[in-house]
């Protein structure tokens, strides 16, 4: 890459979270928000980076596991990042999701006397697909780095806000995980059995965003992790298996202006493949030339990285949500024509919009190929709507 | 109604625009007084509500200590083992602001991250995140609410310095946060980061309470298996005394917004019934010429309809200006004793408006009704004489009289029925404020007489006139003068109320206050040792000290304060109401027994041998009251046991205050140089003198009772303009025999004098018979109205100040209003009055 | 027929109500003791000539004199002091003060002109006896009859031995016979006391008794015969 490339996805989370608690804690009840005004503002707070202290992604890192598991509390923002399709023994399909987001306040711990003090925080956000039921949920939780209320370990692996949690367990290279969460009748128990090394994205990990040094983040994925456990929704469980995608990132960065959001695709293709694009988006609309991706071959190993121009992704289909009246698209044909990737892209259910301390709409999705069979599943973000 | 009859009302009305202005002025007054007062008070009432509701937010439950404080690792376990979503952590405090001392201010620890979905604290962060990130990072940062920063003259980023405990502790002002709601805006509280919080006020590890939201079920699971010693407490139980208390408030509110409307009846009565005797001639004239009587009837019943209507809208506009005026007051009043909130401006209430409206009209009519009754009844023609009209009112004065004792003996019924009812209290104080309106004109009428009688022998005929034309005159001034009495009653009742209760409240500040001086902990009380005490003790000129711990514990009765005190050299300071005194306390002093307070027990419905039932971190406690003590605090139902038996049931040994008893030649400076020096250093504390904390007392007592001032004001300004239309009225009547007067040959200021001496013998009528019906007022609200409202039992104290004050106040007010009309009708033209009829 | 220091005295007096011209720069001259009466229709300005006398009214132009002072001159203060001294009124309608007795409307006068308490009740006891209502004394006006009601206005108006006495239709709210026994009776008294009797009437009969007649037409003063 040679231009400022794109930010990456998910970034603004962290600063319009708290802007979203700011404003009144729940920017996405207020019908009508301009995009910009919802999760993006977030993006000011974020900037600034010459005087945030935080540290930067600056060059190549070696990542040595299970220490980067955990936290890097050096930098200001940091997500551990699950979502799953799952089936039940009936067939039945089920999406889910279950991230935590880290997120710094100020670079450097005041001393305190009291055990309240607290430089970062933490928010989880916890969502279930019930595909047949037509039925979507999510909640979260937020919490302080402070009193054990919330946090990261990483020997032995363990991320929590409050009662929600992901625990793994590290052996021969391999990551096993655990994820908890409930609340009322919504809660999932899950083992996911890990693969091996992890997709580092980017360039070896460092997912440059643009020419000057450090405007870049530390992202690494593990596509296809196979998942068996108990779902609950609605107050009933269900055996459920499936395969998750994990993925993690931390950085100090902001979307470049002109970025108003962008849509993100993880899918997992029939034929082995694992693709991940996301797609950037200016405020008309289009997609900016820094958006990117990868696609790993069956092999888990084979790794390609994918560029704008590699990748044409159309809108197909809008859905309005009757909850907050935004405008999402919902259906998409992705192409990768030079990897011979021809897909269209369908929502479960249309409304898996969270309305949360951050507005956006984050589904499971299928994608069928030209023929009308399916090709893949997977998840799709949709931000800064 | 007939056109003629119509233009034959509008131009009675145009050629007497005083007297429209006077019966318009009447019953706007009345309307607006009422709507005033009644919009005043539910505004305070809504401000209240917003205030608790902005702090209380969602929140259904709340997680209470039970003794000692709440350990922050509860929370913990709340969240994370327990999983429960909502749960906000409070640390709360009341602050002092350096430089503003004397006024308190609520410091809300919270933390921000837990407001979600609970206080919905949108307004606390207006600067957006990084407020908030700042707030929670930086140590001693805070956020004011915008209308205090402006009282302070500080700005986002200025530096106050907040007392705590009597230390000065700088905060940075990350930023202003406005006002909570709408019409109605109350002052949020000074909000803080919880770990903040928790170093201000020298707390680390406890909290306050936990605020939670819960399902039924959740609910159920958590009381069922609290953490280890807390209670779990719905919270609309939680309030307890406080909510008691500030409702008991606003009644009293209304009752003084009824008697407005009372008094502002008898005036729409006396300006509307004027109106019409004054044309019952013409009146006459017209049944003469053939109008039937429910031709007559209707015009006059239009015509007044007319005049209300014009009247009641102005007296609701009036009433709305008044209540911006009043609310303050009232938002005072209740903030002193119970919360801090401001009104910005009175809220409009469709429901008062078209109550004061339905009353204006109403009240108008039914004035009106009666005079037009007799007017149409009268045969035809047949000009009542006034010396008719005077036998009627004389008749009328009797009947009155006779009416009064049904009502008396109404009103004693009602306080006996009802031993505890706030309302039939009320009710039985209107009954003999009623009784004693019907009362008046015949008191006058006598008292005219005796003055007579004993003056027979050095009163000249201008005086013997003024003294009779009181009495004769009558038909016209007994409703000012029931009007002027009403007024002047409820201001002597309250006066007397008043200065009984101050008096009461001073000798029980005397009692209470035993230690000279008294240093204060906070809630969660202070850590100290055997060897801190012996300390103090050991200070050069200390006497002794008592040791207190106060605790505010969930309980079935409510929040219920538990003192467990040691009591100093000088004993214990309680005023034993009700059990016997010395043994009560011995009891008390045996660990046996817990003495309660009587606003407790009088609000619990408890009495002496009753079996008390207190949470303990061990479980239940039930503990037998002993005696019940006096009690004029206005926050939480208190009970007191033995330090002992509390530091056994409980467990906590800290303390909250002890009082320092010196010997009397001990020099105070040097003494409290000392205990400060011997406080262990992080403790925070207040150190004030008995005299300190009963000047305060007072103060806030006199605060308090501000707004019945302006109430005063009120009454006497609606009875002075009773008084000046009767008087106008009576000039009226009289021009002629003024007239004849002044061709006799008085002159203008001896009759000016006659009329001046009528007018003030008037208004000390009413004034006398404010006496004995102001005195049974106050007894009322003394014994009766107090007492259910608050549960104070005060000694009632017959003060002459407050009457004498009444009396004055009658007799100023009369003359005042007589200075005017006396003025036309000494310098009347006298050919047009002469000229034969 | 007049006299010089005539008691009452007129001087090209003008007086109009609005647009009504009562009087038009009229003259008149009273002796004292004089019995005048003043006839004329109703509204002709009979009452008007009194009040003006009376200083109850003042002229537009003009000046009246009453006893030998301006009363224009006099402020209203002075006008009191004169009339409670030297006038005494008798009304129509007898204007008794409704709450005084009758024997305290008689003192009332003398009380005004300070005289001790005790002699005025004497004086006032003596007169309602020469005027024949003295068992009325106690009573207060609204329980005696019109004519009892009007000797006691008699009573008051001569009570303190006044210099003039102006009686405005004094009989015309009384039947016949109380009427002229009353006439009777204020002449007879007025004349003891050597009073100057001015009075307003449109009966004819009291003419004959009159030592002038005067009569109001197109706002002049016009002597007539007895």
């Amino acid at each position: 890459m040679t231009t400022r490339s794109g930010w990456p996805r998910r970034l603004a989370f962290a600063g319009a979270a708290l802007l979203a608690l700011a404003a009144c804690g729940s920017a996405g009840h207020r019908a009508g928000d301009s995009p910009s005004s919802g999760s993006f503002s977030g993006t000011r707070f974020l900037g600034d980076p010459a005087t945030n202290g935080f540290a930067r992604a600056t060059g190549p890192r070696e990542f040595s596991f299970p220490a980067d598991h955990g936290q890097h509390s050096e930098y200001r923002t940091e997500w551990w990042y699950f979502t799953g399709n799952l089936r039940d023994a009936d067939g039945r399909r089920y999406g889910f999701e279950l991230t935590f987001f880290r997120i710094g306040l100020a670079a450097e711990a005041a001393a305190r006397q009291s055990a309240w003090g607290a430089s970062q925080m933490w928010m989880a956000h916890f969502a279930v697909t019930d595909a047949d039921g037509h039925r979507f949920a999510a909640v979260e939780r937020l919490a302080r780095d402070a009193l054990g209320l919330a946090g990261a370990s990483s020997a032995p692996f363990r991320v929590w806000v409050k009662d929600w949690s992901a625990e793994g367990t590290f052996a021969e290279g391999r990551t096993d995980f655990h994820l908890r969460a409930r609340d009322g009748g919504l809660a999932i128990d899950l083992r996911l059995e890990g693969t091996g090394a992890p997709v580092l994205q980017g360039d070896g990990g460092l997912d440059a965003k643009g020419p000057e040094p450090g405007n870049a983040s530390y992202y690494y994925s593990m596509p296809r992790v196979a998942a068996k456990g108990e779902l609950t929704t609605n107050g009933r469980s269900a055996e459920v298996s499936g395969t998750v995608w994990v993925d993690r990132e931390w950085s100090t960065s902001a979307l470049s202006e002109g970025i108003v959001g962008w849509d993100w695709f993880a899918l997992r293709l029939r034929d082995g493949r694992d693709l991940m694009f996301y797609r950037l988006r200016r405020s008309d609309g289009s997609a900016s030339e820094f958006s990117g991706g990868s696609l790993v071959e069956s092999d888990g190993i084979t790794r390609r990285r994918l560029h704008a121009a590699d990748v044409d992704a159309e809108a197909l289909g809008w859905w309005t949500s009757p909850q907050t009246a935004v405008r999402y698209p919902i259906r998409w044909r992705l192409r990768v024509p030079s990897a011979g990737v021809d897909l269209d892209v369908e929502p479960y259910i249309p409304n898996q919009e969270l309305v949360l301390s951050v507005r956006y709409w984050e589904g499971a999705v299928g994608a069928s190929g030209a023929g009308g069979e399916p090709e893949a599943e997977g998840y799709l973000e949709l931000a800064g709507y | 109604m007939n056109r003629l009859l119509r233009r034959a009302s509008l131009r009675f009305f145009l050629r007497h625009p005083w007297q429209l202005a006077l019966a318009i002025v009447g019953v706007s007054l009345g309307v607006a007084v009422y709507v005033g007062v009644a919009l005043a008070n539910d505004s305070a009432a809504r401000a209240f509500e917003l205030s608790s509701a902005a702090v209380r937010g969602a929140t259904t439950h709340r997680l209470l200590p039970i003794g000692g404080a709440l350990e922050e690792s509860v929370y913990v376990d709340l969240v994370v083992r327990r999983g429960i979503p909502t749960a906000a952590p409070v640390v709360t405090a009341d602050v002092v602001i350096a430089g503003r001392q004397g006024l308190r201010y609520p410091l809300l620890g919270i933390d921000p991250l837990q407001e979600t979905g609970l206080r919905g604290f949108s307004s606390f962060a207006p600067g957006g995140s990084s407020d908030l990130a700042r707030l929670i990072t930086s140590p001693a940062t805070v956020l004011l609410p915008d209308t205090l920063a402006a009282r302070l003259g500080v700005a986002a980023g200025d530096t106050v310095t907040l007392l705590v405990g009597g230390r000065g502790q700088p905060v940075e002002v990350v930023g202003t946060v406005p006002a909570i709601g709408g019409d109605v805006q109350v002052e949020p509280p000074i909000v803080a980061d919880i770990a903040t919080a928790q170093e201000l006020l020298g707390r680390p590890g406890v909290l306050s309470y936990v605020d939670l939201r819960l399902s039924a079920e959740q609910a159920g699971e958590l009381a069922a298996e609290p953490p280890a010693g807390t209670a779990l407490v719905a919270l609309d139980r939680a309030g307890g005394a406080f909510n008691e208390l500030a409702r008991a408030f606003r009644t009293n509110l209304t009752a003084l917004g009824l008697l407005a409307l009372v008094v502002g009846t008898f005036l729409i009565y006396g300006t509307m019934s004027f109106a019409i005797v004054q044309r019952r001639a013409t009146l006459g004239m017209l049944r003469a010429v053939g109008v039937t009587r429910a031709e007559l009837l209707g015009g006059v019943l239009i015509e007044a309809l007319c005049l209300a209507v014009v009247a009641t809208s102005l007296g609701l506009v009036l009433g709305h200006v008044l209540a911006t005026q009043l609310v303050e007051l009232v938002l005072r009043t209740i903030g002193d004793l119970y919360f801090s909130a401001s009104v910005r401006a009175a809220p409009p209430s469709p429901s008062i408006y078209a109550q004061g409206g339905a009353l204006g009209l109403g009240a108008t009519l039914l004035a009106a009704a009666k005079p037009a009754l007799d007017a149409a009844r009268a045969a035809p023609a047949a000009v009542l004489r006034r010396a008719e009209l005077e036998h009627r009112a004389r008749r009328g004065t009797r009947i009155a009289a006779l009416a009064a004792a049904p009502l008396l003996a109404a009103s004693a019924v009602l306080l006996l029925l009802g031993s505890s009812d706030l309302y039939m209290a009320f009710a039985a104080l209107f009954a003999v404020l009623a009784a004693g309106a019907l009362l008046t004109p015949a008191a006058t009428v006598l008292l005219m007489r005796a003055i007579e009688i004993t003056g027979r022998s050095v009163l000249q005929l201008p005086a013997v006139l003024a003294v009779r034309g009181v009495s004769a005159s009558l038909s016209r001034t007994g409703v000012a003068t029931a009007a002027l009495a009403v007024a002047i009653a409820t201001v002597n009742g309250v006066g007397l109320m008043i200065s009984s209760f101050r008096a009461s409240l001073s000798d029980w500040l005397e009692t209470t206050l035993t230690a000279d001086l008294y240093v204060g902990f906070d809630a969660e009380g202070a850590a100290l040792g055997p060897a801190d005490v012996a300390a103090i003790e050991a200070i050069p000129g200390v006497a002794g000290v008592s040791l207190t711990r106060s605790v505010v514990l969930p309980t079935d009765y409510g929040e219920l304060a538990v003192r467990g005190v040691r009591p100093g050299p000088r004993g214990w300071g309680l005023e034993i109401v009700s059990g016997d005194a010395e043994s009560a306390l011995a009891e008390v002093a045996a660990g046996r027994g817990l003495v309660a307070s009587e606003r407790f027990t009088f609000a619990r419905g408890l009495s002496v041998g009753d079996q008390l039932v207190l949470p303990t971190p061990q479980g239940e406690r039930r503990l037998p009251i002993v005696g019940a003590f006096r009690d004029f605090n206005t926050g939480d139902y208190s009970v007191v046991m033995a330090l002992e038996l509390y530091r056994q049931a409980f467990g906590d040994t800290s303390l909250t205050g002890i009082g320092i008893h010196l010997i009397s030649d001990a020099d105070r400076a040097t003494v409290e140089r000392a205990v400060r020096e011997a406080l262990p250093a992080p403790t925070p504390f207040r150190l004030r003198s008995s005299e300190t904390i009963e000047r305060l007392s007072l103060e806030v007592f006199d605060r308090t009772f501000k707004i019945t001032e302006v109430l005063r004001v009120l009454a006497a300004v609606v009875a002075f303009l009773g008084v000046l239309s009767a008087l106008l009225s009576i000039e009226l009547d009289r021009a002629r025999e003024l007239a004849v007067l002044r061709a006799l040959g008085f002159a203008p200021r001896q009759l000016l004098a006659t009329l001046l001496t009528q007018t003030g013998l008037l208004g000390a009528a009413a004034g006398l018979a404010a006496l004995p019906l102001g005195a049974t007022l106050a007894a009322l609200l003394v014994h009766v109205i107090n007492r259910r409202s608050f549960g104070w039992s005060m000694s009632f104290v017959l003060t002459p100040g407050p009457l004498l004050t009444g009396l004055a106040l009658a007799v100023v007010a009369s003359l005042l209003a007589g200075i005017y009309p006396a003025l036309r009708a000494s310098r009347v033209e006298l050919g047009g009055a002469l000229r034969e009829e | 027929m007049t006299s010089a220091d005539g008691d009452i005295e007129l001087r090209a007096v003008s007086k109009s109500y609005g647009e009504q011209v009562v009087l038009d720069r009229a003259n008149l001259a009273i002796a004292r003791g004089e019995f005048v009466v003043v006839m004329g229709r109703s509204g002709s300005g009979k009452s008007t000539l009194l009040r003006l006398i009376g200083g109850l009214e003042s002229p537009d132009l003009g000046v009246v004199r009453v006893a030998g002072k301006d009363l224009g001159a006099l402020r209203e203060a002075g006008r009191a002091l004169l009339r409670r001294s030297e006038l005494g009124f008798v009304f129509q309608f007898f204007n008794l003060i409704p709450t005084l007795t009758v024997a305290e409307n008689v003192e009332l006068p003398l009380s005004l002109n300070g005289v001790p308490r005790a002699d005025a009740h004497r004086r006032s006891q003596e007169l309602l006896a020469e005027l024949g209502v003295e068992r009325c004394a106690p009573r207060f006006p609204d329980e005696i009859s019109g004519g009892e009601q009007q000797r006691v206005a008699i009573a008051r108006a001569v009570v303190h031995e006044p210099r003039l006495v102006l009686a405005d239709e004094p009989t015309g709210n009384l039947d016949l016979e109380t009427a002229g026994h009353v006439l009777e009776l204020l002449q007879a008294t007025c004349r003891r006391r050597q009073a100057t009797l001015v009075m307003a009437t449109h009966g004819r009969e009291v003419a004959g008794l009159a030592d002038r007649v005067l009569a109001i037409r197109n706002s002049a003063l016009v002597e007539q015969p007895a």
